[in-house]
């Protein structure tokens, strides 16, 4: 019979025999983060097909690996290649080959199981949506909740949907961070055959993990790292954790060596071409799998290398997917296609949730009657500080907004989970750009009107349209300039205060023209016919300028954040 | 460049400049006709702000390069630049307001492009350093050059604004030489002035770029020290 892990599952240690095939190669890889080494001169070779266990006690590296491999950080020392991409060079090609489930989610709660699924397919440049998500959800067992929003399902099933989600694009390298963490046995049992059916079609599958019984039972693989070294890493042999354990163990109390591997030398270290699972667990293959015998070859691409060259030949799996391998410069249309899913996503949460417009529409209202009432007791007449209080009020209550436009998204893991996919970061600029301009415009619209009241103006409806054509150019380069900036204070502390900070001085040369124009129109009541003059366009260079800015700077900042 | 030696020669320029300048500009120049004494305050405001605006397009500079480069001494000098532009930034702001005060009765004016001009800078430095302080590790680099890039096109644009709708400013003598005579002895002592003001920044500048390599050391070494432990 087939092994079991601790929560029942059967599973079956599979290979599916891809010579060579090397999914994950790291040479001297090291991460520093501030005052310390994360990771230290890590050799490590990935397999295709295979389980591999990545073991160790906190703080010792396992998290900052997968991260590395993910793409969302960049490596301090050494080199790591993900299918044969650069992972520091070739990002977004790297993140094309990886699914990856994490400690969170990295779903929008707001939205259903389908819609985020439906979402990811299209970061991921993928077409036949709607076939995807059905598959990838009966996949998990979650196709009759698919119109359940994501809070409202339990946290095995969130994990089920996080590993669809990983899994949607056919990833032929799959990152698992402690992905049992609060699941109970019956999610459990489910995660374990996932895994395993993930590495029976082909992929190579990397997961941390503190159960060293799961371990033993699901991966064929196994890397121990201590103080961000590793401190050991072989294949595992049979089911039975007690050797694994006992490695484990001395690799604790020997800890991290300066090189190589604790006690033994690193020629040493190349993993022989040993019997691969399904001989030493006959059973095994009598289980629930329907892979091929292992070629004991295969073996070999879980060798370590102490050589300084990665020396790995990089194949996609015969028989996955590739059809989302990415890399190349995307087409205008499909940054286009990215855009209108962000946006799309963006419009839909709120509609929902209505988390950010009406606090903002309040918030400006107040302002303006408090900038009027205290400006009135100045003396202006007041119909005169009417534009000054208008936009004043659309700049307080709009930075509101746009304090929440990507802090909201990254509180909850929507935000990394976005990331994780090769969608062009351009892309995700202009859909976020669109629906901060589609907010701020509309609020800049709603405080026309009330302005008009409140400060007893009586423009022409003429002035009044061209008005709202002044708040909809504003508004295009004032939430450009936000939404970069936003994306820039996203990995800062006390972000929601940084943002003003960085934005307010951006807005002077926006204020003078808009409130310029604004009074023009509003005011001295200019008519329609008169030439908008070098305010429209200071105005239209503004919006133009942050938009392509934004387009081109938003990667570099939000990959960093 | 062994910027130890670079540091040494231009502080003994900068001690040499700052000496002459200071003998020209409170000796050897006269009082002016209107302002009298008072035209001494701008031989400080003028180097300053000129200095000023140099360190934020060496800020930019640094800024771009290191994007390009992925080359963490160019943030160096990009953030180098930044904290003495703030100190620069704030004793132009400072001076011309004390001149301005001096000579025409007010403090400040809002219609006054090249006021708006260095208080926008002012705004953009110091977010710019507060920035880099809220944030970690490699992050801090690649977003603070964003932000410092982000920030010219407002500070030009702000320029522009000013200028088109409102204005304020005595004009330049020094960009309409055909009005400003080589025997001029303020010239003279404003080109002092400002030849100064720029030894002294770049003297200053080397020394801060210094002074985070060496922390950038000791950084290193207490990171390979608590990995060998």
């Amino acid at each position: 019979m087939s092994p079991t892990t601790p929560s029942g599952a059967s599973v079956v240690k599979h290979t599916a025999g891809h010579d060579d095939a090397v999914a994950m190669c790291a040479v001297g890889l090291g991460k520093r983060f501030e005052h310390s080494w994360a990771l230290r001169s890590v050799d490590l070779r990935i397999a295709y097909g295979r389980v591999t266990a990545l073991l160790g006690p906190n703080g010792a590296g396992k998290s900052t690996l997968l991260a590395l491999a993910s793409t969302h950080l960049r490596p301090t020392t050494g080199r790591l290649e993900i299918a044969g991409h650069d992972a520091q060079r070739a990002g977004a090609a790297v993140r094309a080959h990886i699914g990856l489930v994490s400690h969170r989610p990295m779903l929008y709660p707001d939205l259903s199981a389908a819609e985020n699924l439906a979402y990811v397919v299209r970061m991921y440049g993928l077409d036949r949506v709607e076939e995807r998500v059905e598959a990838a959800l009966r996949d998990v067992d979650l196709f009759p909740r698919r119109r359940e929003r994501v809070s409202t399902l339990s946290r095995g099933m969130q994990q089920r949907l996080a590993l669809a989600r990983a899994m949607v694009h056919t990833p032929d390298m799959v990152l698992l961070d402690e992905p049992f963490a609060g699941l109970d046995r019956a999610a459990a049992v489910g995660l374990d055959e996932r895994v395993a059916a993930a590495a029976g079609r082909g992929a190579a599958v990397l997961v941390a993990t503190h159960d060293l019984e799961r371990a033993a039972i699901l991966a064929d693989d196994a890397v121990i790292l201590v103080k961000g070294r590793v401190a050991w890493s072989g294949p595992i042999e049979g089911t039975d954790p007690r050797p694994l354990r006992r490695r484990y163990e001395d690799a604790l109390n020997v800890g991290a060596p300066k090189r190589g591997i604790a006690g033994k030398r690193e020629e040493d270290l190349t993993f022989a071409p040993t019997s691969p699972r399904h001989e030493r667990s006959a059973d095994a293959n009598r289980g629930i799998g329907t892979e091929p015998a292992i070629p004991p070859t295969a073996m070999q691409a879980g060798a370590l290398s102490s050589t300084n060259e990665p020396v790995a030949v990089f194949r996609t799996p015969a028989g996955l997917d590739d059809s989302h391998v990415a890399g190349a410069p995307r087409p205008v249309a499909g940054v286009l296609a990215v855009a209108r899913a962000v946006a799309a996503k963006n419009i839909r949460v709120e509609w929902r949730t209505r988390e950010v417009m009406p606090s903002v529409i309040l918030f400006a209202v107040v302002s303006m009657v408090l900038l009027g009432r205290a400006l009135l007791a100045t003396g202006p007449e007041l119909h005169r500080i009417a534009p000054s209080a208008l936009w004043i009020s659309l700049l307080l209550g709009s930075t509101l907004g746009l304090t929440r436009t990507l802090s909201g998204e990254a509180s909850h893991g929507g935000l990394a989970g976005t990331l994780v996919s090769p969608a062009d970061r351009g892309g995700i600029f202009l859909g976020t750009w669109w629906t901060a301009w589609a907010y701020t415009t509309v609020l800049g619209w709603l405080l026309l009107p009330i302005a008009v009241a409140l400060f007893r103006l009586s423009p022409d409806p003429r002035n009044l349209a061209a008005a709202a054509g002044v708040v909809l150019l504003g508004a295009a380069g004032w939430s450009a300039a936000g939404v970069l900036l936003s994306a820039a204070a996203l990995g800062a502390r006390a972000r929601e205060i940084l943002l003003p900070v960085l934005l307010y001085p951006l807005a002077l040369p926006l204020v003078v023209p808009a409130v310029d124009e604004t009074s023009r129109l509003l005011v001295t009541n200019a008519t329609s016919e008169a030439s908008p003059g070098a305010a429209i366009v200071l105005l239209a260079a503004y919006a133009l300028i942050y938009v392509v800015g934004g387009f081109l700077l938003f990667g570099i900042v939000i990959d960093q954040g | 460049m062994d910027l130890r030696r670079l540091s040494r020669a231009l502080a003994a320029l900068s001690l040499g400049l700052v000496v002459v300048s200071l003998y020209v500009v409170f000796v050897r120049t006269p009082e002016e006709r209107v302002m009298g004494e008072r035209i001494r305050i701008l031989f400080v405001h003028v180097g300053a702000a000129w200095v000023a605006y140099l360190s934020y397009a060496v800020t930019m500079v640094g800024a771009v390069l290191f994007l390009v480069r992925r080359d963490v001494r160019w943030d160096r000098l990009a953030a180098a630049s930044a904290e003495w532009g703030v100190v620069l930034t704030s004793i132009t702001l400072l001076t011309g307001s004390i001149w301005a005060r001096s000579v025409n009765g007010w403090w400040w004016r809002w219609d006054d492009s090249r006021l708006n001009l260095t208080l926008i800078l002012w705004f953009l430095y110091v977010g710019y350093l507060i920035l880099r302080r809220a944030l970690d590790g490699e992050a801090r680099a690649a977003v603070t050059a964003v932000v410092a890039i982000a920030g010219l096109p407002a500070a030009v644009l702000n320029h522009f604004a000013t200028l088109l709708f409102r204005t304020f400013h005595p004009d330049p003598i020094i960009s309409r030489p055909d009005q400003a005579a080589a025997d001029d002895p303020f010239l003279w002592a404003l080109m002092l002035s400002l030849a100064a003001y720029t030894a002294i920044y770049a003297w200053l500048l080397v020394e801060r770029v210094r002074v985070s390599e060496v922390r950038q050391s000791v950084r290193d070494a207490r990171a390979d020290l608590d990995g060998a432990t």
